[in-house]
């Protein structure tokens, strides 16, 4: 393959790729895409220090090989956020650092975003449902209160054995209540 | 002009992103996005007359799916310790990863922040468990990234511990 054919593989495949000089420096190997232009609209490049240093790290090991940075995220002109990867090769004497877009983890994202906002929404419910919970064992209290005074009135055994039921339909609500409460609880992610 | 890598650092949802965006962007969005990976962003403080420039890491909500990379600290000279106050849970995530961070950058500075002060009548962690961490030395703010209350203080916080360390 020749350079320019190379060069035109790897800006089609939205790869930035250098190829690190003797002194340290980086040598571009192909034109960098769009996205990776945005990266280095602050000439201090933030997002670099870190990145190299893991890369030095690398391949001052001396093995040949690759190895992946990231995803890291960035956002675009219009908002979108996007991520990418970077990987520092190793071969043959050569040294290069490739930073290319990560589709993976925008679907990744997709799926995470999905469970995490469920759990979020869960607890937000049991924080909820607990202080509903809470109301009704008050009311059940002051329910229960009142029977009591109804049975200290004195009450014939038609009365009585409706004080009893209404008893027990309180402690059947409250424990209906706090089974509500249980099955709506999602574990913890 | 100082530079200083800040990592934030805790469970998923309990608002880092939201944080930095307060901090950074003056911002938020009610709109929970979940973040992959890492995202940097930068901003400049003068700090007791010094000027910083504060390289801020949002790292990736830690859980069951996703554990916190701690390579992501190396050379950071303080993080914040994020959990969510109407989550008791996001605090043991945190307290957890403080325990990593401390292998990694074990002289970093650090700033527990409890985020979501703003939901204060939700709390499920309370002062007690609080006054524990603070009597053991620890800085503590609660934040609202939703209102901004005290978020610039948990950044400043954070950088002068770092600059007097």
């Amino acid at each position: 393959m020749s350079a320019s054919q190379l060069e035109t593989l790897l800006f089609m495949l939205d790869v930035a790729a250098f190829i690190r000089t003797e002194d340290g420096s980086f040598s571009a190997i192909s034109k960098p895409p769009a996205w990776f232009e945005r990266l280095t609209s602050d000439p201090t490049f933030p997002f670099l220090g870190h990145i190299l240093e893991e890369a030095n790290a690398f391949w001052q090991r001396g093995l040949q090989g690759s190895a992946d940075f990231g995803p890291c995220a960035e956002v675009d002109d219009n908002g979108q956020e996007y991520h990418y990867i970077v990987t520092a090769v190793s071969a043959r004497s050569a040294q290069y650092l490739v930073f290319q877009i990560d589709r993976g983890a925008d679907r990744m994202r997709s799926v995470l975003q999905k469970i995490r906002s469920e759990a979020l929404t869960a607890a937000q419910d049991g924080v909820a449902y607990q202080s509903v919970v809470a109301d009704m064992r008050k009311t059940n209290q002051e329910v229960k209160e009142l029977l009591g005074q109804l049975l200290l009135a004195g009450l014939n055994p038609t009365q009585l054995e409706m004080v009893n039921q209404l008893a027990t339909r309180c402690v059947n609500l409250m424990a209906g209540a706090t089974e509500l409460v249980r099955a709506t609880s999602i574990p913890k992610v | 002009m100082i530079q200083k890598k800040i990592c934030l650092l805790g469970g998923f949802g309990v608002g880092k992103t939201s944080l930095i965006s307060r901090y950074v962007h003056s911002m938020f969005s009610d709109k929970y996005l979940t973040t992959v990976g890492v995202k940097i962003d930068k901003k400049s403080v003068t700090i007791d007359g010094t000027e910083v420039d504060l390289v801020i890491w949002d790292i990736y909500g830690q859980d069951d799916y996703q554990k916190v990379r701690m390579s992501y600290l190396r050379g950071a000279s303080g993080y914040l310790l994020v959990a969510d106050g109407t989550r008791r849970s996001t605090l043991d995530t945190a307290l957890a990863l403080h325990d990593s961070a401390m292998a990694t950058v074990p002289n970093a500075s650090f700033t527990l922040v409890i985020n979501k002060a703003d939901l204060a009548d939700q709390w499920e962690i309370t002062d007690d468990i609080l006054d524990v961490l603070v009597k053991r030395g620890w800085r503590v703010l609660k934040t609202s990234a939703k209102t901004g209350s005290d978020v610039e203080d948990a950044f400043a916080s954070l950088a002068r511990a770092m600059i007097q360390s």
